[in-house]
């Protein structure tokens, strides 16, 4: 029975073989990342509560992303662990974590210290890793990220005592970029509130993922021309009425004088004199102009003064705190869901103006009324009333009981 | 008041004609019968609808109101339930009922030193009046003779808070600060009828008891008269109005 030996032999070689390797198989390292718990913004509050796996501009430009991973070690000792966190498709796979033949890059990109090193377990049971969002965008700024991204995965990978051949335990999570904002509104005009700029626009075409809509404002660069009042009439003199003074164009560069058409008249008949020129006309928009806002680009949220937050709205008014008589400049962003603001509208000028409402209309009438909507203990008359129809609406509700 | 009475005229000729098909033949009986039992009655439920244009210019001098809003129609929606607590056999109900409405009157303001111009700005005012009554409804007409009318009356104090914004932010008196908003008391009634809407489809009117125990519905206008000025005092601004409502009305 040799071949039965030779069988028998192959079976032992076998087992120990198994036996050699079964300490290596007894090591263990369980990495464990919550997909909502495990993972935090460094500025939450500016998150807004959108969802935890959606990065927007701000969150690329400025979050840091702490992961806490839930270790567990079995069969080796914590300081012969190390963690790497790669980002891109497959990364568990070695041939995307090695240099590419071409370029000399990695398909996936190491995003935490040293790729050969790693990062060694913390003590207990759990360790941080602290990543500027900016670093998960792949190697590219924020700035070259693609408008609508696809989706990525940060992975965690375990290697023990430097072998980062074979990967001893992995965790991962999903996340995706989205810096671009929509395209701005069309149709920007702009009308004169008391303390505030009433900005009305028409909603970008075509776009569904928008949010609301915020305008930005800053006092205009030069004032804007204002109508140049009328000409003088002309005088009678003997040959003719002489021309009429132009008025001249107050407040700006752009309004344009009051005509000077006074003599014209005078000329035909002596007794007559020139009639008044027509007022000049009011500045032109293209002169509205600011030093930050610029059409076609990001805004500046210092520059914010107003919003709305409807995707269906048509206009937006600014904040109160406007200057009445100051010119201001003033544009439309829109903003999408995941809170990015779009490139400014075309820009619009109104200046702030007093205006009369219908409560100072009241007050100046004599109205004494306002204040407050706790005024009912002013009046005792009212409390009796209440009081006498509660004690009837309780007497005849026990007669019906009792009758009952 | 024309429709109201082509439909009132509609409803007595249904509940006529309704009337005249009851029988027996060969086949047994036929038409309706009063063996439908209603379910028990207790609250009557009212939504209404009427123009609604406070009369703020009584108690000041001008006319604040007008000049601010023009002469456009206003509206009120509202809510209102009564507890029919006492039923007087052969005559109606007596019930304390609770309302709620709200109207809002918005147009662009003026320029301060331009008050014909219309700056980009709007004002705002709103009234929220509150009221608890007495109400008799008088529904011996459609139980006893079939007559779908029911007339009634209410009577009772009304509670109305009022605000008036500038955009979106609440006005106020620049002179002492003082905020645009308060609330107003006063006396309110009204005079009414209903149209007993059942005997149109009685069969409907059948299955919405015994579904959801809506014993009857109703369609109806008032004459409603509020007297919301504080009951006189200077503080308080005139915020009531006189006016018709109409509605429908179902009783559970």
């Amino acid at each position: 029975m040799p071949t039965l030996r030779f069988l028998l032999l192959a079976i032992a070689v076998a087992f120990g073989v198994l036996g050699v390797a079964t300490p290596s198989a007894a090591q263990s390292v369980s990495l464990t990342l919550n997909p909502t718990t495990g993972v935090q913004y460094s500025d939450r509050e500016a998150r807004n509560s959108r969802r935890i796996n959606e990065l927007n501009r701000e969150d690329c430009e400025n979050q840091d992303l702490t992961f806490t991973l839930q270790t567990a070690v079995t069969g080796v000792s914590r300081v012969d662990v190390t963690v790497q966190a790669w980002v891109g498709t497959n990364c568990d796979n070695i041939v995307n974590r090695e240099p590419q033949t071409s370029g000399g890059g990695t398909r996936c990109q190491n995003v935490f210290g040293d790729a050969q090193a790693g990062r060694p377990l913390e003590e207990g049971t759990s360790t941080r890793f602290v990543i500027p969002a900016e670093t998960l965008a792949d190697g590219k700024s924020c700035d070259n990220l693609p408008a609508t991204d696809t989706d990525r995965t940060i992975y965690f990978l375990a290697f023990v005592r430097g072998n980062f051949q074979d990967i001893a335990g992995q965790a991962s999570w999903g996340f995706r970029f989205d810096v671009g904002g929509p395209a701005p509104p069309s149709n920007i005009s702009a009308g004169p509130g008391e303390n505030a700029i009433i900005v009305k626009f028409k909603a970008p075409s075509g776009v569904s993922d928008v949010r609301g809509y915020r305008v930005y404002c800053e006092p205009a660069l030069a004032p804007i021309g204002n109508q140049g009042a009328a000409g003088s009439s002309g005088e009678i003199i003997s040959a003719g009425g002489a021309a009429g003074t132009a008025a001249a164009a107050q407040g700006g560069d752009t309004g344009v004088a009051g005509g000077a058409s006074g003599g014209a008249a005078g000329r035909e008949a002596e007794s007559t004199a020139g009639s008044a020129g027509n007022a000049g006309a009011p500045a032109v928009s293209g002169n509205c102009m600011g030093a930050n806002l610029i059409p076609g680009q990001v805004p500046s949220d210092d520059f914010l003064c107003g919003e709305n937050n409807s995707n269906l709205a048509q206009q937006v008014s600014t904040r109160r705190n406007l200057i009445n008589g100051q010119p201001y400049v003033v544009a439309i962003a829109a903003v999408d869901t995941s809170r990015n603001v779009g490139t400014l509208s075309a820009l619009a000028c109104a200046t702030p103006e007093g205006v009369i409402d219908f409560y100072e209309r009241y007050r100046a009438a004599g109205g004494q009324a306002g204040g407050g909507f706790c005024s009912i203990g002013a009046q005792p008359r009212v409390g009796a009333a209440f009081a006498l129809l509660a004690a009837v609406g309780v007497f005849v509700w026990r007669r019906r009981r009792s009758a009952s | 008041m024309r429709n109201f009475g082509s439909v009132l005229g509609l409803a007595l000729a249904l509940t006529s004609s309704t009337g005249f098909a009851q029988g027996v033949d060969e086949f047994g009986a036929y038409g309706r019968t009063r063996e439908h039992r209603e379910s028990g009655q207790e609250i009557l439920l009212e939504l209404r609808f009427g123009r609604y244009i406070p009369n703020v210019d009584d108690n000041v001098s001008g006319s604040p109101y007008r000049t601010a809003f023009g002469n456009d129609n206003r509206y009120l929606i509202g809510l209102e339930v009564d507890w029919q607590l006492v039923r007087i056999p052969h005559f109606g109900t007596i019930s304390p009922a609770l309302g709620w409405g709200y109207t809002r009157a918005s147009a662009e303001a003026p320029f301060e030193d331009r008050d014909t111009e219309k700056s980009a700005d709007s004002t705002t005012f709103n009234v929220m009046p509150f009221y608890l009554v007495g109400v008799v409804r008088a529904d011996v007409f459609s139980r006893d003779f079939g007559v779908p009318l029911v007339p009634y009356a209410k009577l009772g104090v009304g509670h109305a808070i009022w605000w008036s914004r500038i955009g979106d932010r609440i006005s106020r008196d620049e002179s002492d600060g003082t905020r645009a908003r308060g609330a107003s008391t006063g006396w309110q009634y009204a005079l009414g009828g209903m149209l007993h809407l059942d005997p149109l489809d009685p069969e409907s009117a059948s299955s919405a008891d015994a579904a959801v125990g809506m014993n009857n519905s109703y369609a109806f206008i008032e004459w409603y008269v509020s007297d919301l000025d504080g009951f006189g005092a200077d503080d308080k601004m005139q915020v009531g109005t006189n006016t018709w409502m109409l509605g429908i009305a179902a009783e559970f």
